[in-house]
């Protein structure tokens, strides 16, 4: 199931530039997770309704309104390039 | 060396007993000596000694912490103080937010002394994915102190710090506080907002306490758990007080023991550390019964399926725009043209391989084809993780268990094999499938000489009782063992 062709399509969807040595090593223990993953394939688990989150927790939304938040400066002050108040990319089309 | 409890150490500098200043600075002095061999912390923060100054010369001193020295570990967001989440990508992100369970310590006079190493976002169980190269366990230098909570535990054990905050995805409190001989707690998911901590697996993470003793870490606990409508997921507080504790009476007390989780697999030397402890319970007239926990051998798959896939998608916030590492310059020199390349290039060179290896296994579990396969089924036997608690409460009031398959393993021992260093959070990560409060209390030291903890697991929003029967335990054992280094 798992071989070079599905590690690069992965590393593609996840952004990711895998070096080959990395490929053949990441293929390695993938193999190895998996196959100790296939365990769970054998549990009965007709009518069980996955889990996501812990607890049914009611989703606690906040009123929709304005209100104060951090500054646009503080909000650019970690940008690594950064222009007439925008963040700056290199030209990319 | 102070050995005095927090809560006694702020009362005494409220009443103006004891110097805020030299509490601060003797803290600092021990941590900078001690930090060369552990290498707890990653970053000091410089202007503690000038807060220490302002709070002692405050006419009106109040807080619960005021005072306190605290070591924060560096995934939680400290606003103009560097949080890296040990990563490259994060490597000079300044914070412009404080996390909020950071921001109601201080509120209570904490003094945050410094950030404390961590295993890269929060992903490892030996602190050795660090960027700033691994952290060391005070009792064996040549052994982990846990992870990815390492730095706060080493802190904590090394009398760097009285207290120390860390996180727990899948036991990165409890296994550190174990392999340290500290108290951790991580509580019911929901308790402590999460906003301001940098996101690993949000379903499973929550922030919690490390400290010497139960009182201490109770206290912390207490101030952490509070509402705030910036974290979706945070509840109302459903806990009692946890400020004025009781230690339990042992006697009817009845306490389940998962036939599960004394397996093959638990070392001889922690086996017998917890056996004792058992035996102490029981003469003190604590009912110890066998519970079955069935499903505890799939946790592991489940666990890291799930956190992989909630990673995979938390870490994709990391694109070299708007804050965090950006390089864009190819191998050929040129700049980078491309907008998937642009990614590529700095999330490649951003992270290291453990964290990839995890984003790389989330993206497969989540994508067309598998996610049925595997993130779908891991949430189901999720749910049948959780539904084993619910009935084994039913037969006991609490449940006691080891917190690692053994005590601290050498540094390198593990890194080669992912599986093996996955399945020492075998014990931990059913707590947070399950969303239930647990802890970590040191009851003694193995054959090695390295501490044992036993863990504590409670029904949702139980911390009291958890802290109460933990405060039993903790007068029973007496464990006063301290590290050499």
């Amino acid at each position: 199931m798992i071989d070079e062709k599905t590690i690069e399509k992965i590393a593609h969807l996840a952004r990711l530039k895998i070096s080959p040595v990395e490929e053949k090593n990441f293929e390695n223990h993938f193999k190895k997770i998996l196959d100790y993953f296939q365990s769970l394939q054998k549990i009965n688990t007709e009518n069980v309704e996955p889990m996501v989150t812990p607890h049914n927790i009611e989703i606690n939304l906040r009123e929709d309104g304005v209100r104060k938040s951090i500054t646009t400066e503080e909000v650019l002050s970690n940008g690594p390039d950064v222009k007439d108040g925008l963040f700056k990319v290199p030209p990319v089309v | 060396m102070d050995q005095v409890s927090v809560r006694q150490m702020a009362k005494e500098m409220r009443e103006g007993h004891r110097s805020v200043v030299e509490t601060c600075q003797s803290f600092l002095d021990m941590a900078k000596k001690k930090n060369p061999s552990t290498n707890a912390f990653v970053l000091w923060e410089e202007s503690a000694l000038e807060k220490a100054k302002e709070m002692e010369s405050r006419s009106s001193k109040e807080g619960a912490l005021f005072g306190v020295p605290i070591a924060v570990k560096d995934n939680f967001c400290t606003k103009g103080l560097r949080t890296t989440a040990s990563s490259r990508i994060l490597e000079n992100f300044i914070p412009p937010y404080t996390a909020h369970c950071i921001e109601l310590l201080e509120k209570e006079g904490a003094v945050i002394i410094g950030k404390t190493n961590l295993d890269e976002f929060a992903m490892g169980s030996s602190n050795e994915n660090s960027h700033f190269s691994s952290c060391k366990n005070p009792w064996d230098l040549t052994r982990v102190p846990g992870g990815s909570s390492g730095g706060s535990a080493s802190a904590v054990a090394a009398s760097m710090a009285p207290l120390s905050i860390g996180s727990d995805t899948g036991g990165s409190i409890r296994q550190p506080a174990h392999f340290c001989g500290v108290v951790g707690v991580k509580p019911t998911y929901g308790s402590i907002s999460r906003y301001g901590m940098v996101a690993f697996a949000s379903s499973l993470d929550q922030a919690g306490p490390m400290a010497k003793n139960v009182e201490d870490a109770a206290l912390a606990l207490d101030i952490m758990i509070g509402k705030d409508e910036r974290d979706a997921t945070n509840v109302s507080r459903q806990q009692e007080s946890l400020r004025d504790l009781t230690p339990t009476n042992l006697k009817g007390l009845k306490v389940g023991l998962p036939k599960e989780y004394m397996t093959d697999e638990l070392e001889e030397g922690s086996r017998e550390v917890l056996g004792s402890t058992i035996e102490q319970l029981k003469a003190s007239g604590c009912e110890v019964v066998e519970v079955s926990l069935p499903h505890t051998e799939y946790a592991i798959p489940v666990y890291y399926l799930v956190a992989a896939s909630e990673a995979s998608s938390n870490l994709s916030r990391y694109d070299g725009v708007r804050y965090g590492l950006r390089d864009v310059e190819m191998e050929d020199g040129h700049s980078v043209t491309d907008l998937a390349d642009f990614y590529k290039l700095t999330r490649s060179r951003g992270f290291g391989d453990e964290v990839k290896r995890r984003i790389l296994l989330g993206t497969f579990a989540l994508s067309a084809g598998y996610f049925d396969a595997f993130y779908t089924k891991a949430c189901q036997v999720r749910r049948l993780i959780a539904d084993d608690f619910i009935s084994a409460f039913n037969e006991c009031d609490l449940i006691i268990s080891p917190v690692s398959t053994g005590s601290a393993f050498k540094l390198g021992e593990k890194t080669d094999d992912p599986v093996s260093m996955y399945y020492n959070d075998v014990f931990t990560t059913p707590a947070n499938l399950a969303g239930l409060p647990a802890l970590s209390l040191p009851v003694g030291l193995d054959d090695k000489k390295m501490p044992v903890g036993l863990q504590v697991i409670a029904p949702s929003f139980q911390e009291k009782r958890m802290l109460e029967f933990a405060l039993a335990v903790e007068k029973l054992v007496d464990f006063k063992e301290t590290p050499s280094e």
